[in-house]
C-alpha cells in the first residue's frame, strides 16, 4: 500500500505537492524498514536494499486460528549487534502480527505469507488497511485510487447465508440480553450474596461462555477479534486504571508492620512452584510431541502463569472467608489483596521488560533494563497530561469522555511502544490517586460506571479467544495445586515470623483467597503482547484456575457454621 | 492550558510515531488514534467554540491537522480501522435521527419536507447533473466517453453529490441545543433526502451501467429488495431488541445502545443491508410504535459525545487537501452550483408548501453540509464504474471535503439566526448511565464539576442509572 500511495504520489506530482508519508526515510537510518505491500503489487521493484539493518517486513499479516496454528519456528533474524538480546530467543512475531523477517533478496519480490510457518496467535493482528488491486491502469493516467479511502470490510457473508447468519447473531443478541436482564434481576443478585460468589464471576461466567459459544459457532471470527483489538486495548487499560487509583499511598502508612514481607513471601512462594510445576507440565508436553524443551518461550510462559496464578484478589468471596473477622481485620485484608495486585502487575511490567521483541524491525533498541525506564517514565510523563485533562471542567458527558479518550490514548501509545496497557494505566492510575485536586471522586465514580461492563467485554473476547486444550486443563490442576501449597507454606512462614494482627479466619481467607479477574486480564495482555507463546494453555489454566477457584472457595465457605452478621460492611473499602 | 495540553498530545504522538515500523504500528494504533482523536478533537472544538465557529468544525480541523495529508500524527494502519468506529457513528446518529422522528409531531410539517425532498432533491441532482454535462469537456474522466456515456456519467455525479447529511444536522442541533420547525424540517428532508439519493443511486446506476464499461448487474433489482427491505425487516428486529431491553432490563441502555450500533455496523456490512436503514427504521419504530422513545433519545445524546468527536474527526483526517489542489477548480464550481440550487429549490419547495417564513428564508442551508453518505457513494461509484469511476470518485471527493468544512459554519449561522437554539429541552446527560457499586454522585465534591455549560447544575438532574424502570412516556424528547 505504502509503495502503491508513493507510487501514486509521484504520478501525480505535476498536479499535487508531495504529502510527508510519501518522502522516504534515508536508508542510512537504521531505524528505516522497508514495507513492500502485499502480493500483488505489480510496480516497479524497490531498489535493492544494502544497508544490512534494512529487511523487507511483510505489510500483509496472516489471521492464524488456533485450530492451523503451529509451534513458533526457531529463530531466524540475527541478533541485533550491540542491540539488546532477544528475550524470547525468538523471532520478532509479535512485531508483525506473526510473521518472519527475513534477509531481502537483491530485488525483492513481494513477500508471501506462510501459513503454516506462522507461530500460534489467538488473537489476529489489527486488520490491516485493506490491499488495493493490481495497478492495472496505463501509468499514464494519473493514479486516484489511493486519494479515495476503501473501508476495510469484513468479508461478505455469501447471500444462501446471510440469513442464517442475521439469526444468529440475533439470538446471540438475545442471549446477550437475557443475561443482562439475569444479571440484574434481585433474585440473582441475592443468590449471589448468598452463595458469596464474585460478582463479576457469576456474572460473568455466562458471558465468558457466550464469548466462546459465539467463537465456535463463527460470530466472533478471528477477524471480528481482530477488529476488537482495540476495545481489548481499551479494556485492559481500564482494568490498570481502576487498580491503580484505588492505591492511594497515604493510606498505606496504615499497613501493619510487615505487610511488604507478608506480600512478598505469600505472592512469591506460590509464584515460584507455579513456574517450576506449570514449566514442568508444558516441558513434559514438548517432551511428547518431540520439540526442543527448553527455551524462552517456555521459562516466560511459565513466568506469565506464576505471576496470574499467585494473585489474591479482593473479591466478595475473600470478604465472605473472613466475614466473622473485624471490619479492621478485613480493612487490612483487602489492602493486602490489591498490594497482592500491585506486586502482580509490577511483575508483568518486568516480564515485559525483559521479554520484548527484538530484531531489526523494532525501531528503539534500548537494553531491556531500560524498558522498565522507558515504562515508568512515560506512564509518569501520561499521569501528568492526563491529570491536566481530567482537571479541565467539564459536564459529566465531558468528564466521562474524557476520561474514555485518555484511558484509550495511553492504553494505545503503550501497545504501541509494545508496553503492557494493564501496567501503563496502572501507574497513571496511581498518580491520579495521589495527586492533588477535587477531580478523584468523579474520577472514582466514572470508572466505576465502566468497570463491570468492561470487564464482561473482556470476559466475552477472553471467551472467544479461549481454546481450551488438555494441556491447559492439566496446567490448570497443577497451578491451583501449587497455588494453594505455595500460600499455606507461605503462611505458615509469614504468620510465625511476622508479628500480624490478622485473626485466624483472615488468615485462612488469605491462603484460599481466589484469584479475581485480573489473571484473566493478565494473560489476555500476554495473547496481545506475545501472540508465539502457548495460548490456548495458558488461557486455559487461568480463566478455569479462576472459575474453579472461586466456586469451589464459595462452596467450601458455605460448609462452614454459618454466622449472623452476612451483610457486607460498608466500612470495607471495595 | 488546553492549547499546552494539545500540543503535548502532539508530541507524545510524534514519540509513538517513531517507533512505528515503517508507518506501521506494533500495537493497536487505532486505539492510539482514537484516543487522540477524542482528546485532540475536544480540545480544537474548543478553540473553535472560542473562535465563535461550531465545535463541530474544530473537531474536523483536529482530524485534518492531525491527518496524512499535513502533520501525518495518526498512525498510517489506523486509518483503515478509524472507519469501524464511523460505522458505529453513523448507527447512532441513524438511531438518533429515528427518535427524532415522531410521526405525529412531524406530520405538521411532513407536506414541506416531501415538497422538499422531490423539489430540492431530485432538483438539485438534476440541475448537478446539467452542470456535469455542460463542463463536461473540462472534466478529462469525461473526454472518452460516447454521448449516451456522458449523459449517464452525468446523472450519476448530479445524484452522488446531491447526498446530504443527517450526521451533521443531527450533531449541529445537539450542540446547540435546538428546536423547532426549522430543525425539525431540516432533519426530515435530510433524512429522506438521503433515502432518496440511496434508492436514486441505485436506479441511475443500474441504467447507467452499460454506457460506462460496466456490465448490467442481472441480479441488481434483486439486491435493492434485499439492502432496503432487509435493512427494514432488521431494523425491525432491533427495535424490538431495544424495546425488550428498555422493557425488561432498563439500566445501562446507553452502553447496550452502543454494542448494538457496533453489530449493526459490522454485520449489516457483512449481509449486504444498510446500517443506516436500519438503525433510522429501528429508532423511527422505537419512537412512534413504543413508549420508550425519550429513554433512548436520551440514552443516545448521552453517549453521543464521543462517537461524534472520533467520527468527524476521523472525518477531517480523510479529507486530502492535495485532492483539493487537483480538482480544486471543478468542485468549488459544483459546490456553487450545489448551494445555489439548494437555496433556491428549498426555498420554492417550502413556499409551495405553505411552510413558515423562517423555514422558508433559512430550510436551504440545513440541507448543504455532506458527509459519509456522499463519500460511501463516491467510493460505490468508483467500484461500480471502474473505467471512470476513480477519477470522478476524486472529484466527488473534493466537492464533499469543501461542504465537509465550510457548510456547518453557515448551517450554525442559519440557526442563529433562526432564534431556535437553546430552545430544546435540556437533556439530563445519561452519558453511559450504568448501575455505579459505589457511587458518589450524592458527595458534595462532585459539585464543582457538576456545572454544565448552560449553567445547569447535573447533580440537580435526576439519574437514569437510578433502579428505576424507564417510565414510559409519550412526550417528545425535543418539546
Amino acid at each position: 500500500m505504502l509503495l502503491i500511495h508513493s507510487l501514486a504520489l509521484a504520478l501525480l506530482a505535476p498536479w499535487a505537492p508531495p504529502t510527508p508519508d510519501a518522502a522516504p526515510r534515508p536508508a542510512s537510518d537504521p531505524a528505516v524498514v522497508e514495507q513492500p505491500t502485499a502480493p500483488a503489487v505489480d510496480v516497479e521493484p524497490s531498489p535493492p536494499v544494502t544497508a544490512p539493518t534494512v529487511v523487507e517486513v511483510p505489510r500483509a499479516r496472516p489471521v492464524v486460528p488456533l485450530s492451523q496454528a503451529v509451534p513458533p519456528p526457531p529463530p531466524v533474524v540475527e541478533a541485533v549487534p550491540g542491540g539488546a538480546t532477544n528475550g524470547t530467543g525468538d523471532t520478532d512475531s509479535s512485531s508483525t502480527g506473526g510473521e518472519q523477517f527475513e534477509e531481502p533478496p537483491a530485488h525483492p519480490s513481494p513477500p508471501q505469507p506462510k501459513l503454516a510457518d506462522a507461530p500460534t496467535t489467538a488473537l489476529p493482528a489489527e486488520p490491516s488497511p485493506p490491499e488495493t488491486e493490481p495497478a492495472t491502469e496505463p501509468a499514464t493516467e494519473p493514479a486516484t485510487e489511493v486519494l479515495v479511502f476503501e473501508p476495510p470490510a469484513a468479508k461478505p457473508v455469501a447471500s444462501e447465508d446471510r440469513p442464517w447468519f442475521a439469526a444468529k447473531v440475533f439470538i446471540g443478541l438475545v442471549a446477550l440480553l437475557v443475561l443482562a436482564y439475569l444479571g440484574g434481576h434481585p433474585a440473582i443478585l441475592r443468590l449471589e450474596r448468598r452463595v458469596g460468589v464474585s460478582r463479576v464471576v457469576a456474572a460473568g461466567f455466562p458471558f465468558l461462555a457466550l464469548g466462546l459459544l459465539a467463537q465456535r459457532n463463527g460470530i466472533l471470527t478471528d477477524e471480528v477479534l481482530g477488529h476488537l483489538r482495540p476495545l481489548l486495548h481499551l479494556a485492559l487499560g481500564w482494568i490498570g486504571l481502576v487498580i491503580g487509583t484505588r492505591i492511594e499511598l497515604g493510606k498505606l502508612n496504615a499497613v501493619p508492620r510487615g505487610t511488604v514481607s507478608i506480600v512478598g513471601i505469600s505472592t512469591g512462594v506460590p509464584l515460584v512452584l507455579i513456574f517450576a510445576g506449570c514449566g514442568a507440565v508444558m516441558i513434559g508436553a514438548r517432551a511428547i510431541a518431540g520439540d526442543t524443551l527448553f527455551d524462552a518461550v517456555v521459562v516466560r510462559d511459565a513466568l506469565v502463569l506464576g505471576a496470574a496464578g499467585a494473585i489474591a484478589a479482593d473479591t466478595e468471596t475473600l470478604r465472605y472467608g473472613a466475614r466473622r473477622a473485624s471490619a479492621e481485620a478485613r480493612r487490612t485484608l483487602v489492602q493486602l489483596a490489591t498490594l497482592d495486585e500491585l506486586a502482580a502487575l509490577v511483575g508483568l511490567a518486568f516480564l515485559n521488560a525483559y521479554f520484548r521483541p527484538t530484531g531489526v524491525a523494532v525501531t528503539w533498541q534500548l537494553p531491556n533494563t531500560a524498558w522498565l525506564f522507558v515504562t515508568f517514565g512515560l506512564a509518569l510523563i501520561l499521569g501528568i497530561v492526563v491529570y491536566s485533562i481530567l482537571r479541565l471542567p467539564a459536564t459529566r458527558t465531558e468528564s466521562i469522555t474524557l476520561l474514555l479518550g485518555s484511558v484509550a490514548f495511553v492504553s494505545g501509545i503503550a501497545s504501541t511502544l509494545h508496553l503492557s496497557p494493564l501496567v501503563v494505566c496502572f501507574v497513571v492510575g496511581l498518580l491520579l490517586a495521589n495527586f492533588p485536586g477535587h477531580y478523584k471522586a468523579r474520577l472514582v465514580d466514572n470508572l466505576a460506571r465502566l468497570e463491570m461492563p468492561i470487564y464482561l467485554v473482556l470476559l466475552i473476547v477472553a471467551g472467544a479467544m479461549w481454546r481450551p486444550n488438555l494441556l491447559g486443563w492439566l496446567a490448570m490442576l497443577v497451578l491451583l495445586t501449587a497455588r494453594y501449597i505455595g500460600r499455606w507454606a507461605a503462611g505458615q512462614i509469614v504468620w510465625r515470623n511476622i508479628h500480624g494482627d490478622l485473626p485466624d479466619d483472615a488468615r485462612r481467607s488469605l491462603v484460599f483467597a481466589p484469584m479475581g479477574t485480573l489473571p484473566i486480564a493478565v494473560a489476555v495482555n500476554v495473547a496481545l503482547l506475545y501472540p508465539d507463546g502457548e495460548l490456548p494453555t495458558i488461557l486455559t489454566a487461568i480463566i478455569g484456575g479462576a472459575i474453579l477457584c472461586e466456586l469451589a472457595l464459595a462452596l467450601l465457605w458455605r460448609r462452614d457454621e454459618p454466622v449472623t452478621v452476612t451483610a457486607p460492611n460498608p466500612e470495607v473499602p471495595r | 492550558m488546553r492549547i499546552l495540553i494539545l500540543l503535548a498530545l502532539g508530541g507524545l504522538m510524534a514519540v509513538a510515531h517513531s517507533f512505528e515500523v515503517a508507518g506501521d504500528t506494533i500495537g493497536s494504533g487505532t486505539a492510539l488514534s482514537v484516543g487522540f482523536l477524542i482528546l485532540a478533537a475536544y480540545l480544537t472544538g474548543w478553540v473553535a467554540k472560542l473562535l465563535g465557529m461550531p465545535k463541530l468544525t474544530g473537531y474536523l480541523l483536529a482530524g485534518l491537522l492531525s491527518g496524512n495529508t499535513l502533520l501525518a500524527l495518526l498512525p498510517e494502519a489506523s486509518s483503515g480501522d478509524l472507519k469501524i468506529f464511523t460505522g458505529v457513528a453513523v448507527s447512532l446518529i441513524a438511531l438518533t435521527a429515528g427518535t427524532e422522528l415522531e410521526i405525529k409531531t412531524m406530520r405538521p410539517l411532513m407536506r414541506t419536507v416531501a415538497w422538499l425532498t422531490g423539489l430540492a432533491g431530485i432538483g438539485t441532482a438534476l440541475i448537478l447533473a446539467i452542470a456535469a454535462w455542460l463542463i463536461r469537456d473540462q472534466l478529462p474522466f469525461m473526454a472518452g466517453l460516447t454521448p449516451a456515456g456522458t449523459i449517464a456519467m452525468a446523472a450519476v455525479l448530479g445524484v452522488v453529490m446531491s447526498a446530504n447529511s443527517p450526521a451533521v444536522v443531527v450533531a449541529l442541533r445537539t450542540e446547540m441545543n435546538a428546536d423547532g420547525p426549522l430543525c425539525r424540517t431540516v432533519l426530515g428532508a435530510v433524512v429522506m433526502g438521503d433515502l432518496l439519493v440511496i434508492l436514486l443511486f441505485a436506479g441511475v446506476g443500474a441504467a447507467a451501467a452499460p454506457f460506462l464499461g460496466s456490465e448490467s448487474d442481472q441480479g441488481a433489482l434483486v439486491h435493492l429488495v434485499w439492502h432496503i427491505g432487509g435493512s427494514l425487516v432488521v431494523g425491525s428486529g432491533v427495535a424490538g431488541l431495544l424495546y425488550l431491553f428498555m422493557r425488561f432490563v432498563g439500566q445501562s441502555t446507553a452502553l447496550f445502545v452502543v454494542a448494538l450500533s457496533f453489530v449493526v455496523a459490522e454485520v449489516g456490512a457483512r449481509i449486504g443491508l444498510d446500517p443506516l436503514l436500519v438503525a433510522l427504521s429501528a429508532g423511527i419504530l422505537v419512537r412512534n410504535a413504543s413508549p420508550y422513545g425519550n429513554a433512548l433519545h436520551e440514552a443516545i445524546e448521552g453517549s453521543s459525545l464521543p462517537v461524534y468527536l472520533v467520527f468527524f474527526a476521523a472525518a477531517g483526517a480523510s479529507i486530502h487537501l492535495d485532492v483539493l489542489m487537483v480538482v480544486g477548480i471543478p468542485a468549488l464550481l459544483f459546490v456553487v452550483v450545489r448551494a445555489i440550487s439548494f437555496l433556491t429549490t428549498a426555498w420554492f419547495a417550502a413556499t409551495i408548501a405553505g411552510a413558515e417564513p423562517v423555514v422558508r428564508r433559512l430550510v436551504g442551508f440545513g440541507l448543504l453540509p455532506q458527509a459519509g453518505l456522499a463519500l460511501a457513494l463516491g467510493l460505490l461509484m468508483v467500484k461500480t464504474f471502474p473505467a471512470v469511476g476513480q477519477a470522478a470518485g476524486t472529484l466527488v471527493l473534493g466537492v464533499v471535503a469543501i461542504n465537509e468544512i465550510v457548510m456547518p459554519i453557515v448551517y450554525r449561522i442559519a440557526l442563529l439566526r433562526s432564534g431556535e437554539v437553546g430552545r430544546a429541552a435540556h437533556n439530563p446527560s445519561s452519558a453511559f448511565a450504568i448501575a455505579a457499586p459505589d457511587s458518589s454522585s450524592q458527595n458534595p465534591v462532585n459539585a464543582p464539576w457538576e456545572e454544565s455549560e448552560s449553567g445547569l447544575l447535573l447533580a440537580e438532574l435526576p439519574r437514569v442509572d437510578e433502579p428505576k424502570p424507564a417510565a414510559p412516556s409519550t412526550a417528545p424528547a425535543s418539546q
